[in-house]
């Protein structure tokens, strides 16, 4: 332990040696960094991104198991999503058209469709509440991604330049009552977000979600079958059943 | 999961639903004991329980245009339950 605390130390101070400021507070240029991506990604009317994707699950032994996923996501505001994971756990394409939302696996070839609110943000909270679906990357796309992401972080820091996948970046630390995330922003007049890790801090073995955006498309090409889902050959259409009570 | 009403961090979605597979079971990652515990189970399950696997020796059925996986004598449709395909017991078509 007490090796640990040796080597936290020295991390503090490697931290202040590159001009972090304190890490006990909440840094207003940390903050201020962070709105300014989030700003600009919600003035984006188009864009598409593919992702790299890491999941921590721990075992009941404590052994954690790391899963991994892409996705590429493409979205048209005010009322076009879609997005593509393909992994570990799962495959499974979100289509949502301004009229309804689509899930279908193809490996199982199954699809479900229902009618959703006409706007992405709608959508979202629809998906969301009712159905307790969650599209990917909902909250690049929400225009109030600074407050979802600010709820409840009590500090934050600037950790200093990194370069991400070859671009150099700011790099962000926040924490929040039970989870600690970092986020690295693209440094320059398109501070698009690069890497996000969630870090669950009171959940045994404290396991990492980590995202690395491996390519940003500001100007990308959409057609309609972008967008709206046609069912493949031997595709089954299947329901939504509730959730069972947890 | 705490993440999840908190409503965490963008691109956060991306992993969400695993979050919540992981959720259904967190004793293993891939709900493999309750898949077990499904085929395990001696007598017919109830109608409307649902698995995230079918157990083995299921054989497709189609009746009235709907696909059946009939398993011994349990019928079972899929579905998806939020993000997560599963298989509901369903009373015999």
């Amino acid at each position: 332990m007490a090796h640990r605390d040796r080597g936290s130390c020295r991390a503090d101070l490697r931290l202040a040696a590159r001009g972090a400021g304190s890490t006990d507070r909440l840094d207003p240029q940390a903050t201020r960094l962070l709105k300014a991506s989030t700003d600009f990604l919600a003035s984006q009317k188009r864009f598409s991104a593919e992702t790299r994707n890491s999941l921590e699950v721990v075992l009941t032994s404590g052994q954690k198991i790391q899963f991994d996923h892409v996705a590429r996501l493409s979205v048209q505001r005010p009322d076009k999503l879609r997005a593509d994971r393909v992994g570990d756990l799962v495959e499974q394409a979100f289509y949502f058209d301004g009229k309804s939302l689509t899930i279908f696996n193809p490996r199982e070839k199954y699809y479900a469709t229902v009618a959703a609110p006409d706007t992405l943000e709608a959508m979202l909270d629809f998906a969301r509440t009712t159905l307790d679906i969650v599209a990917p990357a909902g909250d690049l796309i929400y225009s109030n991604a600074y407050d979802i992401l600010m709820t409840d972080v009590t500090q934050g820091f600037v950790v200093g330049k990194t370069v991400v996948e070859g671009v150099l970046c700011d790099h962000l630390a926040f924490r929040a009552p039970h989870v600690d995330w970092q986020i690295w922003l693209q440094e320059g007049k398109e501070p698009l977000p690069r890497k996000l890790v969630i870090t669950t801090r009171d959940q045994a073995g404290a396991p990492q979600f980590s995202v690395v955006i491996t390519k940003w498309n500001l100007r990308p090409t959409f057609t309609p079958l972008t967008f709206s889902f046609r069912a493949p050959s031997g595709a089954k259409l299947v329901e939504f059943v509730p959730l069972a009570t947890r | 999961m705490n993440i999840k009403t908190m409503r965490r961090p963008i691109v956060l979605a991306v992993c969400l639903p695993l979050l919540l597979l992981a959720e259904v079971s967190p004793d293993t990652p891939l709900g493999i004991a309750l898949v077990r515990e499904a085929s395990a189970i001696v007598g017919v399950p109830a109608i409307g329980s649902v698995v995230p696997a079918l157990p083995a020796g299921c054989v497709a059925e189609a009746k009235g245009g709907t696909e059946y996986q009939r398993c011994g004598s349990v019928y079972y449709r899929a579905a998806f339950q939020g993000n997560n395909l599963v298989y509901a017991v369903v009373p015999q078509p």
